[in-house]
């Protein structure tokens, strides 16, 4: 009875289960007919599994065929970052995945102390990052930000002792969105780009990370950091030190403050440059309306006008003989963008919209500081902490210019505004990436330190060294490069796990 | 042959209740499934379900067969386990994995609806963190915390049902 009845169940299940499969099925067809299955949105693979489009010296010779095979690759591997079967995974395994990858894969992979090999060591070399240069424990460390001092130029902007410095982390803020000429919307980010009409600027400067944290060590402290965010966060802090610019001028005197409209305590942000990387004084968006959790219900964090406002009553309150460092990260380019100001050629899209929130909260503070006291006394770099991830948003914008498509990494903008307005228009064209920013101030404060930076200075060395940048298009994904990528993670890793990029008794010693 | 075609139509009518019952929990489990996946395309992402439709064809039959496993499992267990006991965890256990796939995606659903991303290997090192919090209040996540209430007391119905149906199972052997 129990065996007939059990399989009576299971027939009648399989009924059922046919039943609305085929419904679904019907439904399907009906509504368009079955069509792409989505599987020529990947890049071809080779039979070894590897993914080749690569440009040979005959193809170079031809321009217009290397421009084809160049947009040939960009279109494989845009339609990968968008591939919709993104939507078809089964979310429970992807949770269980991430479970694993958090609490065990990094485990796993940073166990070890890992000894890099001398063929990675002379591909580091190539881009300007040299290796075990002082120390094999902390095999970052070097004595300069010039990896060959004779290079040294003074043919550049001076930043003079004791100027006050404010760096502006735009996020998500591509270069792309500040081309008008590109996009067509007239005054999207109208304020910022008076802002760089006043100031020199870097014009292919590249995001060198993604995300937000990861973007503002590699900025403030020309760092890669590779790991999911979890710095200072509870459930497995990261302990690792970097060496950031509030670091190196605390010794200079100066105070240091960051401000942001994201919350202070999103992955331990405030404990991390707090206790570890030199900052007095950290005000998240608990500091700046701290009216409860209804006031930031729309997003992340409060909206760029709040902190803009707040770094106005800031700099008021700041005295004019002490130079302060301040840094500030918005938020309303974030998805969910947060909305204060409409464009009115957005078409409803909100990130455009959040954008222009930000120029016009920026718009506020721009104005205020240039009539302000510290006017004269003061550099602003605006930047972005990144490029624009591939939200929805993004995507549909993106599809009225496809040939800028450059989701998570792109050109962002790098103004820096001297005082008096000096060097007001002056452009440099070099290729460099957000790594360089760093030794990049220093070398313009005329500043020189044992360091573990992975930038070198623009001005004097970056022409030397090859970017991370693929002009060619040529790409090769196999075996032997996977395991080098995994042995370079591991070696990451193992610095992250167990502090190993600063030495632990190091103190900023000036040469 | 026919006595056996017989016996299978007198199980069938006997024990009706059970196996309509066992059919509408798999076709529950499966409509829930394939009605997720649909929002989620439709609202949550750019695309449509024609933009994927044979691979979402493909997780249909996935679907099925796992809907299939799940609810046969169930009811084939209660058939053949008597003590109360063990029938009570069995329904418990079949709850508990009910309730885990919808928690995981109901998070997913708040991911996409937020964040523009589905859940995927990072998801760990992104969530809980204390900004996200501010979603759990929002007018959607209600309406999503309802979604998922509904479809659980559903389950939970017929879970009760197939349950007291598999109580009086021995009672047609008996006869």
């Amino acid at each position: 009875m129990k065996a007939r009845l059990s399989i009576i169940v299971i027939v009648v299940n399989a009924v059922a289960a046919l039943a609305l499969g085929l419904l679904v099925a019907v439904c399907v067809w009906l509504s368009g007919l079955v069509g792409d299955d989505g599987r020529d949105r990947q890049p071809v693979k080779n039979s070894d599994g590897s993914i080749s489009v690569l440009v040979d010296k005959k193809t170079l010779m031809d321009r217009e065929k290397s421009i084809e095979r160049i947009k040939t690759a960009e279109k494989a591997f845009r339609n990968d970052i968008s591939d919709p079967r993104v939507y078809l995974r089964l979310p429970e395994s992807e949770f269980f995945r991430s479970l694993f990858a958090y609490y065990f894969l990094s485990k796993i992979m940073s166990a070890k102390p890992v000894t890099l090999d001398k063929a990675i060591i002379d591909l580091f070399k190539e881009r300007g990052q040299l290796l075990y240069s002082m120390d094999e424990r902390y095999p970052l460390m070097k004595k300069s930000i010039y990896l060959d001092p004779r290079r040294k130029t003074y043919n550049r902007p001076a930043i003079r002792p004791g100027t006050n410095v404010i760096i502006i982390f735009v996020e998500s803020l591509s270069d792309f969105f500040l081309k008008e000429e590109l996009h067509g919307l007239r005054g999207l980010t109208g304020h910022i780009n008076e802002m760089g009409n006043e100031s020199f600027s870097f014009t292919r400067m590249r995001n060198a990370s993604f995300p937000t944290i990861r973007g503002l060590i590699a900025a403030l402290g020309s760092g890669v950091y590779l790991l999911d965010e979890n710095i200072g966060g509870s459930r497995i802090p990261i302990p690792c030190r970097f060496l950031f610019l509030s670091n190196i001028l605390k010794k200079k005197g100066y105070t240091t403050i960051h401000a942001q409209a994201g919350s202070e305590h999103f992955i331990g942000m405030k404990d991390f440059f707090m206790k570890r990387e030199g900052y007095d004084y950290f005000y998240g968006c608990e500091s700046l309306i701290p009216r409860g959790i209804r006031d930031r219900e729309n997003g992340f964090g409060v909206d760029d006008d709040v902190l803009f406002g707040f770094v106005v009553e800031l700099l008021k309150k700041q005295p004019r003989n002490a130079p302060f460092l301040l840094t500030i990260s918005t938020i309303n380019s974030h998805p969910p963008f947060k909305v204060k100001e409409r464009h009115p050629g957005s078409d409803g899209n909100e990130m455009i919209d959040a954008i222009h929130s930000t120029d016009r909260a920026f718009g506020e503070f721009w104005e205020y500081f240039k009539k302000s006291p510290h006017a004269d006394n003061t550099v602003v770099i605006l930047t972005a902490d990144h490029a624009m991830g591939n939200n929805k948003q993004y995507i549909d914008f993106m599809k009225k210019h496809e040939d800028h498509f450059s989701p998570f990494f792109d050109i962002i903008p790098c103004y820096i505004h001297f005082p008096g307005g000096a060097y007001r228009g002056v452009k440099n064209d070099t290729l460099c990436t957000s790594m360089d920013l760093l030794p990049t101030l220093l070398e313009m404060m005329d500043m020189d330190l044992p360091n573990p930076f992975m930038g070198i200075p623009i001005f004097s060395e970056r022409k030397y060294y090859k970017n991370m940048d693929n002009p060619t298009g040529a790409m090769k994904l196999d075996q032997a490069t996977i395991a080098q990528a995994k042995k370079i993670l591991a070696f990451y890793l193992n610095l992250y796990k167990e502090d190993r990029i600063l030495p632990k008794d190091y103190s900023v010693t000036l040469h | 042959m026919n006595s056996r075609i017989d016996v299978i139509k007198s199980t069938f009518i006997e024990k009706k209740g059970l196996i309509v019952a066992s059919a509408a929990l798999t076709f529950v489990v499966m409509l829930y499934f394939i009605v997720w996946h649909c929002s989620i395309i439709a609202i949550g992402s750019i695309y449509s379900i024609q933009d994927v439709s044979g691979d979402f064809l493909r997780l249909t039959a996935k679907y099925g067969a796992a809907s299939l496993i799940y609810s046969s499992a169930v009811c084939i267990s209660l058939i053949v386990f008597r003590r109360p006991v063990v029938r009570k965890f069995i329904v418990g256990f079949a709850l508990f994995l009910f309730f885990a796939s919808e928690f995981v995606r109901m998070f997913d659903w708040g991911a996409l609806y937020f964040g523009g991303a589905h859940v995927d290997s990072n998801f760990w090192a992104h969530a809980f963190y204390s900004d996200g919090t501010v979603y759990l209040t929002t007018w959607l996540s209600f309406g999503i915390y309802a979604s998922v209430l509904a479809i659980f007391a559903l389950v939970f119905a017929i879970l009760r049902k197939i349950y007291l149906y598999t109580d009086r199972v021995d009672e047609g052997a008996r006869s």
